[in-house]
């Protein structure tokens, strides 16, 4: 959606008007705009921003795994269940319960793989993780998540957004609205999609909803052009374009002199910058570029589509001051084929991901890089179809954060012994938020803008910092 | 600087008396109101500062406000306490504490006794008296006098009105939307500016316009939203309001019948198709979805649109609890949800006026077929009453209706309603086996199974299927008795169409994939053990959305029936090649029976015929329904009944228009503790908000009354939602810059009363939109020049006090449509299907797409239509206009942002359709010349610097560019029409280049 008030529309309209020099490149500020930016204060509304006090995060990398993962095959260990295997679930359980598919009385299914302890802190994961488990101590998992919406759209709009309902700004946006961004030549806020299908929530998990439309996730492609009308047309070299491009900005530049519209020095502006975008991002998002053991720590092939090569990708753009990444792999929905769906997804991500940690922690990025890993809600401990499915489950799913200032080694949270309640520690999707932006330096409660009269919030009016995962 | 210091305080001078709403009341809404504002749950220490009655009695600690007597008045000392102490007001974590003027403010209001008053947007506008001003001379019309009478205080000066090139493009941009052509900037006299203004509101243009700007309003899309974003055929809604403003329909009656156009008396099939507008809200059909709670939700976006668009007032609040500053509480937001709770989702059959023309000619001829067969068999009378008796006379089987349930894992949901029929809604399996569970049987001895299948106007076009044609196809039907299936050895449907291959256009994901070797036709299809043929009640649009029936006698008949295990299996594998083709082909609603004995020829008559036959009255529909089936039936009247097939297979496609419809019995309406679905309280009848009018006369209760009452003159909010609306898309900002809160909350207007007048205005004329444009376009304020002064700059950056006329970037939509015609390709066709212009598909597939697309890329001039036409799914907007901030339509949209973005560069500069208007631009460079251009784009001729500079590009990219590179260029984004043969490679390659650089200029893009 684009829809927003007036105060931001006036700083949207100034992309890049930043101080001379970084934004205007050649083009001298005339007096005029210098006096308006000297009024205004920096309008630029990608400029590096000061949040409410110091964060130990400056860039997300978030790992959406859309679909939402079995927490109970993969990261929350119930024996319990295996051993309940093809029972009744408990009626008291079910009382209240909607599913989405199942009739929900269906026997239980116990877990579908092994369980190993990882690391120091013992952190259990199934064996099919082993690269998590073998960064088991940089992580915090927490395993008492949950939400309301069981339906993958509205529930992905939710943990994107805070909200169920369209047309919210996403984390992504929010982050970039709060600290603007460290590079000119790439945009803020950038998207990856991989997996079977695309997100569900489709664009609305990346708007920027009522905020500035300049803090819309951007969509980034690892094959083809990177970026959506990057290359020029076909037949158009470069220094055809350079001339071109000149031309623009020679005659907007004359055109302010006459009438004096700030708003023509942005677009020059905005013409330069893509003429940089178009040098910069083919470079950035070459991960051929990576030496051989870059490339084999995650498992990438240059070339093709595949979750490691948006993994890698993911670091190289968080390396050049892009402020939010977010991988979607939309592979996880197993109603059926949970087995062979779940070694397959694993086989996609678990390496790619841990040599995320590790490549950022190698570069002594870690600490200020927050890695998000989770869906938009958990499994049920009832079986679908025959024994190898599972259903849309709100109450209890898991996810992991790590760097960023998460402390590593932690088990945060439980849910009951079936796997079926989160009942320790309970983390909502708002507390996850708040816990997001607290690493980045806010407090939730007042990172707001001003829509319809009343000061919205990503966290809506709830939302609790996770104080134990915080290091 | 003096000027500038007080240019936007809401300070009064210190002579004047504090005026309570304007000065106190935003204070009070903006510090206070959010812990003592009309949430009375919610209203710390009892205390509440919204009502005067209220805040004069205090709260818990005493009297917050003693009129004349800021000393004994809490309200002042708790402002006043030092920040350390707890009593401090506003609390500091939750808000700063009030400035030194604010708090002045109060006590000069208190010391003032006091005064109340009412929010000024809660008032129904009067026309105010019109402002003197000193510079006579300048006043064109009323408004001047309004924005002139606020210049001179300021201090300020108009500009000079804009030369007669900027005016003519500024008007042709406002009015329709398009740049004016080279021939009318030649032409044009200043003189001429009001026949042109005439003109151009009588262009069919100008709907297309400004109802894209209402689209926006109404959350217009193409698509369903959510995961599945299915296709939907809205454009029957987009132009109805394209025509409604073209005809001027007044804003009242405009609204009337996009809420309630169903209950007019006699409604129209427009009249239907104008509540398109309540089904712009978004649906989910992704599996395990529950409609009922989507179709709440559909609700919630319902209220929340007709707040902001039509009242100005921002409702999503009070869906959860009592406005926190607006005086809507929790009650009256259900009050008006109730009012479009009893809507019913449903559609209906749209035609364009030459397909109504060709449905008339079809029912005419096939009448006059009807006669010829019986002028030419007299006899006819006689065998069609001996043909009703028999059947008559024909045993009648006694059906016995069974009780199933849908069981099972699956995400499509069968709901039994009470006639014991079973509807499917929601998510839509494209191939599966429905089973169901059925009750003990009602019957001992099973001989035969019959099969209803019934409409529904859940349904598309009524049913009874769940395809958008509303037809359904059954391709095995399986009784499975303790675990085996029974086996059938005959099955009769009221109809049988011929065999026929899928239809590859209904499914052309299919198509892309493998060659489909499936087939419909007649009842055998659904017993003969082959899921790839199906029995199907498609016969061709105008005739397939009728209740039918098939009847499917055992081979053994089953014993003991009431002590088996009976599960049905409806297998349908009939559908797109997975859920991703978003297509379905199943049945919609049905309903189970058994009978112990075999099927007469009454059973299998079509249902409507069978109610015909029977029916003591017959009405003429039903006795021409009757006959038909007669003579079709009748092997002598073969030669007739192919005439008449032919005739049917010319019948016209509708569109499916999504509507709303009544339901019959009005559904209960609870209050949603939080506005949670799952938390329903106590019942809520239809009503309005007290602080607004009362309801007009009618049925308090009715949609139609509701909808009067949204547009009634003595609105407070209504009229001036509208003209603010229309204000701010002349000049990039509202009189009130926030169009969709007229509220406590919202900013002080810049002009409070010309928003009035205007209101006024508008009313007065009978809610004449054209004649607000009018007005607007014929003021002095509108004709100004928009070039900045460091002055102008310095005191009003952003134009508020309009001393300039507005220079704003132009929308999406009108950039696009600026590339087409500048460059002569547009097609400026109005209405129709939705168009499909060039975009990489890779966004229309997995992973970007949650599912893949069909987005057929238009290959003739359709590729060419305005911007307004290109389809638009909601979660892949259209990428060109996504980046240039088009609305989605997610969600009411009353206000767009204008970004300016490096990637908004890199789209007019790489996009192909950019390029393709560029290459063709180019080549009218090459046959005109580069200043004809330039002024097509930018509407004046250039200067001598500008000319020289593109001819010095001209030559540089005539020597960069090789013949090779050129011929890439061309031919890779050929517009349809060019003849690459008429040029030089390299010459129009270089022209494109120049044609670029027009294209991409600021001014070219800009209302200027």
């Amino acid at each position: 959606m684009n829809c927003l008030s007036d105060i931001q529309r006036a700083h949207s309209r100034r992309w890049f008007l930043k101080d001379c020099g970084l934004g205007l490149g050649a083009i001298a500020l005339t007096s005029l705009e210098a006096r308006a930016n000297a009024r205004s204060g920096n309008l630029n509304p990608m400029a590096p921003k000061q949040p409410h006090f110091q964060g130990k995060a400056k860039n997300v990398i978030f790992l959406y795994m859309g679909g939402a993962p079995s927490h109970l095959d993969l990261f929350d260990h119930k024996p319990e269940l295996a051993r309940l295997n093809g029972t009744k679930p408990p009626a008291e359980l079910l009382k209240n319960y909607q599913s989405a598919f199942i009739t929900p009385d269906n026997n239980l299914l116990g877990p579908k793989f092994k369980f190993k302890k990882y690391g120091q802190a013992g952190t259990e994961m199934a064996e099919i993780l082993p690269h998590i488990g073998s960064v088991a101590d940089d992580i915090a998992v927490i395993r008492s998540m949950h939400t309301e919406a069981f339906n993958h759209a509205p529930a992905q709009i939710l943990l994107s957004t805070g909200s169920q309902q369209f047309g919210r700004p996403s984390l992504g946006s929010w982050v970039t609205y709060g600290l603007g961004c460290d590079t000119d030549h790439l945009p803020a806020f950038v998207v990856i999609s991989s997996g079977s299908k695309g997100p569900s929530g489709g664009n609305a998990n990346f708007n920027s909803g009522f905020l500035p439309s300049v803090y819309d996730g951007v969509q980034f492609r690892s094959v083809g052009d990177p970026v959506l009308y990057l290359s020029n047309p076909k037949g158009v070299s470069k220094s055809n374009r350079k001339a071109v491009i000149d031309a623009i900005n020679e005659l907007n530049q004359r055109h302010f002199d006459s009438v004096g519209d700030p708003e023509i020095l942005t677009r020059i502006a905005a013409y330069e910058m893509s003429a940089r975008m178009q040098d910069v991002a083919p470079e950035v998002t070459d991960i051929s570029r990576e030496p051989e053991h870059i490339q084999k720590l995650y498992g990438a092939e240059p070339g093709k589509r595949s979750f490691a090569n948006n993994a890698l990708l993911a670091r190289r753009l968080v390396e050049r001051g892009v402020r939010f990444v977010e991988l979607f792999h939309e592979s996880w929905d197993q109603h059926g084929g949970l087995v062979g769906g779940l070694k397959k997804n694993c086989k996609d991500v678990d390496q790619a991901c841990a040599a995320l940690i590790k490549d950022l922690k190698q570069r002594g990025m870690l600490e200020d890089t927050l890695i998000v890993f989770g869906g938009e809600f958990g499994r049920t401990p009832m079986t679908q179809g025959g024994t190898d499915g599972r259903d849309h489950h709100p109450n209890a799913f898991t996810m992991w954060l790590a760097g960023g200032g998460i402390k590593g080694g932690v088990n945060h949270g439980k849910t009951d012994e079936l796997g079926f309640n989160a009942v320790e520690d309970k983390v909502h999707i708002h507390d996850l938020n708040a816990t997001i932006l607290n690493q980045l330096g806010f407090d939730h409660e007042k990172l707001t803008t001003r829509f319809q009269g009343r000061d919205f919030r990503l966290t809506d009016v709830h939302g609790q910092v996770i104080k134990p995962i915080v290091a | 600087m003096r000027v500038l210091a007080v240019l936007f305080l809401l300070a009064s001078p210190t002579f004047a008396k504090v005026d309570f709403a304007s000065e106190i009341q935003p204070i009070l809404s903006d510090n206070c109101y959010a812990c003592h504002g009309p949430d009375e749950e919610s209203a710390e220490g009892e205390l509440r500062l919204d009502q005067q009655e209220l805040a004069l009695k205090g709260g818990d600690s005493g009297p917050a406000i003693v009129p004349g007597n800021p000393g004994k008045s809490l309200l002042i000392s708790r402002i006043n306490l030092p920040h350390a102490d707890d009593d401090h007001m506003p609390p500091l974590d939750k808000k700063d504490a009030l400035t030194t003027t604010q708090k002045n403010l109060l006590k000069k209001w208190i010391e003032e006794g006091a005064e109340w008053g009412e929010h000024w947007a809660f008032i129904p506008p009067v026309r105010p008296e019109l402002p003197e001003v000193e510079n006579q001379s300048w006043i064109k019309n009323e408004i001047d006098r309004f924005i002139l009478a606020r210049l001179e205080t300021e201090g300020l000066e108009p500009s000079k009105p804009a030369d007669p090139r900027t005016l003519l493009r500024r008007l042709h941009l406002d009015l329709v939307g398009l740049p004016p052509s080279l021939q009318e900037l030649r032409r044009f006299q200043t003189s001429d500016f009001d026949s042109q203004i005439s003109k151009l509101l009588e262009s069919p243009h100008h709907g297309e316009k400004w109802g894209r700007e209402w689209l926006d309003v109404a959350r217009y899309a193409d698509s369903a939203g959510y995961e599945k974003d299915l296709p939907r055929e809205m454009h029957f809604y987009r132009d109805w309001v394209v025509n409604a403003l073209n005809e001027d329909m007044g804003y009242d009656d405009f609204i009337i019948r996009q809420i309630a156009g169903d209950l007019l008396p006699n409604a129209t099939q427009d009249d239907r198709v104008a509540t398109g507008y309540l089904r712009n809200s978004m649906t989910n059909e992704e599996g395990g979805a529950k409609p009922e709670q989507f179709r709440i939700e559909g609700i919630f976006d319902r209220v929340d649109a007709v707040g902001k668009g039509i009242l100005g007032i921002t409702t999503q609040c009070a869906q959860c609890h009592t406005h926190k500053y607006d005086p809507l509480t929790h009650d009256e937001y259900f009050g008006m949800f109730a009012y479009l709770n009893s809507i019913r989702e449903t559609s209906t059959p749209a035609y364009s006026p030459d397909e109504k023309t060709q449905r008339r000619t079809i029912k005419r001829e096939i009448t006059s077929i009807e006669n010829q067969l019986k002028t030419e068999n007299p006899e006819w009378q006689q065998s069609y009453q001996t043909w009703q008796e028999e059947l008559l006379k024909s045993p009648r089987t006694t059906w016995s209706v069974q009780k199933i349930a849908q069981y099972g894992d699956a995400g499509q949901k069968y709901q039994n309603l009470p006639d014991d029929s079973l509807i499917n809604q929601g998510y839509a399996a494209t191939m599966m086996s429905a089973p169901f569970q059925h009750q003990s049987s009602s019957i001992g001895t099973i001989r035969t199974v019959r099969l209803e299948l019934l409409n529904d106007p859940y349904l598309s076009l009524n049913g009874p299927g769940r395809s958008m044609a509303g037809t359904a196809a059954l391709s095995e039907y399986k009784l499975r008795v303790d675990g085996k299936d029974a086996k059938f050895k005959t099955a009769q449907a009221s109809v049988n169409p011929p065999q026929a291959k899928i239809d590859s256009k209904r499914y052309p994901l299919n198509a892309k994939r493998s060659p489909d070797d499936r087939t419909t036709g007649a009842a055998h299809f659904a017993i003969d053990g082959n899921n790839k043929t199906a029995w199907t009640t498609d016969q061709g649009p105008g005739r397939s959305n009728v209740p039918q029936v098939i009847v499917m006698e055992l081979e053994e008949p089953i014993t003991e029936a009431e002590k088996r295990d009976l599960k049905t299996l409806l297998v349908q594998r009939h559908g797109g090649f997975n859920s991703d083709d978003n297509q379905t082909f199943n049945i919609g609603r049905f309903r189970l029976s058994f009978s112990d004995q075999t099927p007469s020829p009454f059973d299998i008559l079509p249902p409507l015929v069978r109610e015909a036959l029977i029916s003591k009255k017959r009405t003429p529909r039903q006795e021409a329904l009757l006959f038909s089936h007669w003579r079709s039936s009748t092997p002598t009247f073969a030669s007739y009944h192919e005439e008449i097939e032919k005739l049917w297979k010319k019948h016209p496609t509708p569109a499916v228009a999504l509507v709303a419809g009544a339901v019959e019995k009005p559904r209960v309406t609870r209050l949603f503790e939080r506005g949670e679905q799952t938390k329903p309280q106590h019942q809520v009848k239809p009503h309005t908000p007290a602080f607004l009018n009362p309801i007009p006369k009618g049925d308090p209760t009715s949609r139609l009354t509701f909808a009067k009452w949204l547009v009634a003159q003595d609105s407070p909010t209504t009229a001036r939602t509208l003209v603010n609306r229309i204000w701010q898309s002349y000049f990039g900002t509202g009189l009130l810059e926030t169009p969709e809160d007229l509220g406590l909350q919202s900013p002080r207007p810049s002009h409070p009363e010309l928003l009035d007048w205007l209101a006024v205005e508008l009313m007065e004329n009978d809610w004449s939109m054209k004649h607000i444009h009018r007005l607007i376009v014929s003021s002095a304020t509108y004709q100004q020049s928009s070039a900045h002064t460091s002055l102008l700059q310095e005191k009003d950056p952003k134009n508020r006090l309009l001393a300039r006329g507005p220079r704003v970037r132009v929308p999406a939509e009108t950039l696009r449509d600026i590339q087409l015609s500048t460059s002569q390709l547009i097609n400026l066709e109005v209405g129709g299907r939705c168009v499909f212009p060039p975009a990489p598909d890779f966004l229309f597939q997995k992973p970007v797409s949650y599912g893949p697309k069909t987005w057929d890329v238009e290959t003739d001039s359709q590729r060419y239509r305005r911007a307004l036409y290109t389809f638009r799914f909601r979660s892949v907007p259209y990428p060109m206009l996504a980046v240039f901030d088009a609305a989605t339509g997610d969600a009411a949209c009353v206000r767009r942002t204008t970004s300016t973005t490096p990637l908004q560069a890199l789209t007019t500069l790489n996009e192909s359709m950019s390029v393709e208007t560029a290459v063709a631009l180019g080549s009218r460079i090459l046959k005109s010349s580069i200043a004809d251009a330039f002024e097509h784009c930018t509407s004046r001729p250039p200067d001598t610097g500008e000319l020289d500079l593109l001819k010095e590009l001209f030559e540089s990219q005539v020597t960069s560019f090789t013949p090779e590179s050129a011929q890439e260029l061309i031919t890779s984004y050929k517009p349809l029409t060019l003849d690459p043969s008429a040029h030089d490679p390299v010459q129009l390659a270089a022209a494109t280049s120049v044609a670029q650089t027009l294209l991409n200029l600021d001014e070219t893009m800009t209302k200027n």
